[in-house]
C-alpha cells in the first residue's frame, strides 16, 4: 500500500474516533448554552486544552521550525512569543470580564453594552471578516501541509479534513470542541514530547550546536535585526488576534471563574514551549546541513531522517488533530457570533429549540462555506495574518481600555479603530506589514487615551450585568 | 551576541521537559477533576 493511502486511512481512523466520540458526548447536549459556550462551567483540565487546541494549529506545528530555520534562535523565540504572550495578557482581561459581564456569550455582548451601536456594528463586522477570514487560512494551510508534507492531493485534504470536523462539530458544539480539544491536544502532546527527544538522542545537543556555530553563526545570534523585529512585532500580533477573537472570549465565558488564573498560565505556558520544543528540529537541520525541499517541511523532514516512519506518521497524527482542533473551534466560534448577534436580534423570543435548530444548520452552512473557499488556495496562512493583524491590532486598545476604564469615550474609541486602520494599512503597503501591525496599535492606543482625557466619559460598569441576559430564559 | 552552548542545550531540553510537564499536569487535573465530577 502506498504511503499516500497510509495516511488518508490515518486520516479516516482518527476522524471515526472524532466523530463516535462527538455523538457520546453531544448526548447530553440540551440547552443552547451548552451547544455556544457553558458559561462558567469549564474546569481547569478541558478550560486549558480548549484555549491550547484553539492556538496549537497545524501550523503552529510547522511554521515554528521554519521561523526556527529562517531567523535561528530568535526565529524560534519570536514565534514563540507571539502565541504565549498574547495569551498571558489576556489572562487579567479575562478575569474582569468573569466580575463585569457575568452573564456575557460573546465578544459582541460587550460590545454591545460597553458602547454605541456604530461601535458595536464596526467591530461585528470586523470581527466576522476576522474570525472567517482564519478560518480560510487554516483550511488552505492544512491543505497545503497535508498535500506537500504527507504527499496527500490538496482538494482530498480540505474535504476530507471539513467533512469529518463538520460532522463533530455539529453534533455536540461546544461540548464536543472543548471535550475533543482534551484527546487532541494530548496527542499533540505526545508527539512534541516523544519526538524531538528521539531526535536529539540520536544526533546530540553539542554536535548540532557546532554544526550551527560552523554553517550558519546568524542562527545563533540573538540580536539578528530580522528575528528581533518578529521577537517585538510578534506579540502586538498575537495580542491583537486574541484579544478580538471570539474563540478567546466564549472560553473565557466558559471556564470557571476561580480557575481562570490556573488556566491561563498551563495555557501560557504551553503556547511558549511547545512552539520551541517542536522548533527544535529545525535547529538539527541547520547543524547538519539537510535541507528539505519546502522549508515548511523542516519539522517532519528531520523526524522521518532520524526517527523513520513512525516518527512520520506521528507527526502527521499531531498536525492533522492540530488543524481539525483549530477548525472545529473556528466553526463554534462563527456560530455562537451569528446566533447571539444577528439571529438572536431578528428573533428575540426564539425558543432554545429553535436556536438550537438554527446552530447546527448554520454550523453545516458555515464549515461547508469554509471548504469552498478554501479549496482555490487563495492566499497564503501568514499573508492572511499579517493583513488581517492591522485591524486586530486596532482593537486592542477600544477592548482592554472598554475593560478596565470607565473614562474611554466611546467616540474616541471609534475614532481610534477607524485611524488606526487606515494608518495601520498606510504604512502596511508604504513600509512593511508588521510595521503596519505596530503603526495600528500606536494609533489606536494613542487616540483612545490622548481623546479620552481630553473628553471623558463616566461609564457605569452596571449596565455590562445586563449583556447575555435572558438569551437562555425563552424555553 | 552568539548564544552560548549551555543556552541552547536548556532551550532545547527546557522546552521539551516544560511541554511534558505541562501534558502531566493537564492530564493529571482531569483525572482528579472527573473524580470529583467538576469536568464540565
Amino acid at each position: 500500500m502506498s504511503s499516500l493511502w497510509i495516511n488518508v486511512l490515518i486520516i479516516l481512523a482518527l476522524g471515526a474516533v472524532f466523530i463516535i466520540s462527538s455523538w457520546y458526548i453531544s448526548r447530553k447536549v440540551s440547552s443552547i448554552d451548552e451547544y455556544v459556550g457553558g458559561r462558567g462551567k469549564l474546569g481547569v483540565a478541558f478550560g486549558t486544552t480548549s484555549l491550547l487546541a484553539f492556538w496549537i494549529t497545524g501550523n503552529t506545528v510547522m511554521a515554528g521550525p521554519e521561523a526556527a530555520y529562517n531567523d535561528g534562535i530568535l526565529g524560534a523565540l519570536g514565534y514563540a512569543a507571539l502565541g504565549g504572550v498574547a495569551v498571558i495578557a489576556f489572562a487579567p482581561l479575562a478575569k474582569r470580564i468573569h466580575e463585569v459581564v457575568p452573564n456575557g456569550r460573546t465578544v459582541g455582548d460587550f460590545f454591545r453594552h460597553r458602547f454605541d451601536t456604530k461601535n458595536y456594528n464596526l467591530f461585528i463586522v470586523l470581527s466576522l471578516v476576522w474570525v472567517f477570514g482564519f478560518l480560510m487560512t487554516q483550511g488552505i494551510g492544512g491543505g497545503l501541509l497535508l498535500e506537500q508534507v504527507f504527499d496527500i492531493p490538496y482538494e482530498l485534504a480540505v474535504i476530507l479534513t471539513f467533512f469529518i470536523v463538520i460532522v463533530y462539530s455539529t453534533m455536540g458544539g461546544f461540548s464536543s470542541v472543548t471535550g475533543l480539544a482534551f484527546f487532541q491536544v494530548m496527542l499533540i502532546l505526545v508527539v512534541i514530547v516523544v519526538v524531538p527527544p528521539l531526535v536529539y538522542l540520536t544526533v546530540g545537543v553539542s554536535p548540532v550546536y557546532e554544526g550551527m556555530q560552523a554553517f550558519d553563526l546568524g542562527s545563533l545570534d540573538l540580536l539578528a535585526p530580522a528575528g528581533l523585529l518578529l521577537l517585538f512585532a510578534g506579540p502586538i500580533l498575537g495580542i491583537g488576534e486574541v484579544f478580538m477573537d471570539n474563540t478567546f472570549w466564549q472560553r473565557a465565558y466558559a471556564i470557571r471563574k476561580d480557575k481562570v488564573t490556573q488556566i491561563f498560565s498551563l495555557s501560557g505556558i504551553g503556547w511558549f514551549f511547545v512552539p520551541i520544543a517542536v522548533a527544535t528540529l529545525a535547529f538539527v537541520a541547520i547543524g547538519t546541513q539537510q535541507a528539505p525541499k519546502e522549508v515548511n517541511q523542516v519539522a517532519p523532514f528531520i523526524a522521518e531522517i532520524y526517527g523513520g516512519e513512525f516518527a512520520s506518521w506521528a507527526f502527521l497524527i499531531g498536525v492533522w488533530a492540530a488543524l481539525a482542533s483549530s477548525i472545529a473551534a473556528l466553526l463554534n466560534s462563527i456560530t455562537s457570533l451569528i446566533l447571539n448577534d444577528i439571529y438572536l436580534k431578528f428573533k428575540p423570543k426564539a425558543t432554545n429549540d429553535q436556536q438550537l435548530s438554527f446552530a447546527k444548520k448554520l454550523t453545516i452552512a458555515i464549515g461547508v462555506l469554509g471548504l469552498l473557499v478554501s479549496l482555490p488556495k487563495i492566499t497564503s496562512m501568514l499573508q492572511m495574518l499579517f493583513f488581517l493583524g492591522v485591524v486586530n491590532a486596532a482593537l486592542i486598545f477600544p477592548i482592554m481600555y472598554g475593560l478596565f476604564w470607565k473614562k474611554l469615550n466611546p467616540n474616541m474609541s471609534f475614532v481610534a479603530a477607524i485611524s488606526a486602520i487606515i494608518t495601520g494599512y498606510i504604512v502596511y503597503y508604504s513600509v512593511g506589514s508588521l510595521q503596519g501591525v505596530v503603526v495600528s496599535g500606536y494609533v489606536s492606543f494613542l487616540v483612545c487615551w490622548v481623546g479620552s482625557m481630553l473628553k471623558p466619559d463616566n461609564f457605569d460598569w452596571k449596565r455590562l450585568e445586563l449583556a447575555g441576559v435572558g438569551q437562555e430564559e425563552n424555553k | 551576541m552568539i548564544v552560548s552552548l549551555l543556552f541552547f542545550k536548556i532551550m532545547v531540553w527546557g522546552s521539551i521537559i516544560i511541554s511534558a510537564l505541562l501534558m502531566i499536569a493537564v492530564f493529571l487535573y482531569f483525572l482528579y477533576e472527573i473524580k470529583k465530577n467538576e469536568v464540565w
